[in-house]
């Protein structure tokens, strides 16, 4: 499919399951990073269509990355998906707010995640 | 002049007017946008709730394969460990009793040693299959009308000379001489003896003082002693698996951690209660009751349950009822202690002529009910019948002069709820 997705998220085990599941998905081009700084830094330097970002990071939250991509990408690209495993309508409201382009829950099978991803790419 | 002054002030007002209203639209607008936002949270957050509950659902499935597969697998481990632990028992008695030859001193204490292990973990295994089989909901209770009172005493007695050479005193409290309920005797037997044996193992000087008192609707039964307790921390998880506390162990028997989730277990298949009150160092009292039936309750449980098995295994369940015909004017002409006699023979005929458990013959003041689950009306005829044959033998041989009816009631034929089925069973009488 050609498109290149970076994951954020500080939790390895949820990386790890979310880049196995994309890849059995077909898409090969997956980048990761633990961190908000490092997460706002690669969608910098590697520019990528979609970025999936975990909404408690160490120091700084998925709201943030967000807001710090879209100053500076602009609306429109690339996609964000905010996740998470506590699920919260402020929450949700909060990653709308933040320029995201959907809101959705951890699970161990990803389906919403990707449900949520063909939408966008 | 005056004219063009007011034209000008009402066209201040309406160009107010104009803006307030954009003012009023632009707010409208947000607030608006807002509320579908909010909305949007909402939406997305139920359908994370959907998708999360489905999938704990998921999850919650496969644990309870999981818990099944554990309990079939020590249920399977326990049988295979059994065998071969009677037959090391067996050879280790046969030494012991110099069946293969002498024995010295010396060779004897250690095979002694050996039996007592032998048994511990004979111990171990039968409350592992004991638990498994509570867990899978596979015990069966086998009941009958018991009194609790001598079931206590039996297991006393068998205690009594432990106690002794511990020096402990085992005190006996049954205010009355009978306390009868309908229970499975070996079940409660083995709860009162995990009970006092726990009293004795926790107790180093002073007694174990065992009551059984008789109440209307229920026994109650308790077992105090005067021990080293048990802490308040540990007090909720004493009637889990594998728990033990405070062992200080003076060299006494082991045990398992098993023996109260079983008791627990076992007193909540009859229906009744166990608890527990302690304080570290003064002792510990466990009491536990035992709900009485009467049978017309009795017979009703098994016949709504056997009831609801049938209508949802879209299956059968015959109830065959024998009695003494014209009992009213016959008991005023025969004495008491004949007539009971008579019907205990006549229960015991049908007792030996049944394949089934015993558990399905219930006494009613003048009637005993046969639960058949499964069996449709012909063939509960058909038993019904070879039994009625039985009885009528029994009482030519005991030259018993009495007329014996039988009928047959059937789900779903005679009835297609479990109050029809009740009611047509209650209007039975041999008049």
């Amino acid at each position: 499919m050609g498109k290149k997705i970076l994951v954020i998220d500080d939790n390895e085990v949820d990386l790890l399951i979310v880049k196995r599941y994309l890849t059995h998905e077909g898409f090969s081009d997956i980048i990761t990073a633990s961190g908000a700084s490092e997460g706002v830094e690669k969608a910098k330097t590697e520019k990528p269509d979609l970025v999936i970002s975990d909404t408690l990071l160490p120091g700084s939250n998925g709201f943030e990355v967000c807001r710090q991509v879209r100053k500076i990408y602009g609306p429109d690209k690339p996609k964000i998906i905010i996740i998470t495993g506590a699920i919260d309508a402020v929450d949700a409201v909060q990653a709308k707010k933040s320029e995201a382009d959907d809101y959705c829950a951890k699970t161990s099978d990803c389906a919403p995640l990707l449900e949520a991803i063909k939408k966008l790419i | 002049m005056e004219f063009e002054k007011k034209e000008n002030n009402q066209k201040d007002i309406v160009k107010k007017l104009e803006l307030d209203t954009i003012q009023t639209k632009e707010e409208l607008r947000k607030t608006k946008d807002e509320l579908q936002l909010q909305m949007w949270g909402l939406a997305k957050t139920n359908e994370a709730i959907r998708v999360l509950y489905k999938e704990l659902e998921k999850k919650n499935k496969e644990l309870e394969k999981l818990d099944q597969l554990k309990s079939d697998f020590i249920n399977s481990v326990s049988h295979e460990l059994r065998t071969p632990l009677t037959s090391i028992r067996e050879v280790i008695s046969q030494i012991l009793d110099g069946i293969l030859g002498e024995t010295n001193q010396q060779q004897r204490e250690f095979l002694n040693i050996c039996l007592a292990d032998v048994d511990r973990l004979r111990r171990i295994i039968d409350d592992l299959l004991d638990i498994s089989k509570l867990e899978a909901g596979k015990l069966k209770l086998s009941r009958a009308d018991a009194d609790i009172v001598g079931l206590a005493k039996r297991v006393i007695s068998t205690f009594q000379a432990e106690f002794k050479s511990a020096g402990l005193e085992i005190k006996e409290n049954f205010p009355q001489e009978k306390a009868v309920a309908y229970v499975d005797q070996d079940r409660i037997i083995q709860v009162f003896i995990n009970l006092i044996g726990n009293a004795f193992k926790f107790t180093e000087k002073g007694y174990v003082d065992v009551s059984v008192i008789d109440w209307p609707g229920f026994v109650e039964c308790s077992v105090a002693d005067t021990g080293i307790g048990i802490g308040e921390e540990d007090l909720p998880k004493l009637f889990g698996k594998f728990q033990q506390f405070n062992r200080k162990d003076p060299g006494r028997i082991k045990g398992t951690g098993l023996g109260l989730s079983i008791s627990k277990n076992i007193i909540e298949l009859h229906r009744g209660q166990i608890e527990v009150e302690s304080k570290l160092d003064k002792g510990t009292k466990f009491t536990f009751t035992l709900p009485k039936y009467n049978p017309q309750e009795l017979y009703k449980e098994h016949i709504i349950e056997g009831i609801q098995k049938a209508s949802s295994d879209k299956g059968y369940l015959s109830v065959s009822v024998f009695g003494i015909k014209n009992l009213s004017q016959i008991a005023k002409n025969i004495d008491n202690e004949k007539l009971h006699s008579a019907t205990e023979g006549i229960i015991n005929v049908i007792k030996k002529n049944l394949r089934f458990g015993e558990d399905l013959v219930i006494k009613d003041t003048h009637t005993v009910m046969i639960v058949l689950p499964g069996v449709e009306k012909q063939k509960a005829a058909e038993i019904s019948q070879r039994i009625y044959q039985a009885i009528k033998d029994f009482l030519t041989q005991r030259k018993i002069e009495l007329d014996v009816f039988n009928e047959v009631v059937s789900f779903p034929q005679d009835g297609d709820s479990q109050e029809k089925i009740c009611d047509k069973l209650s209007s039975i009488s041999g008049t």
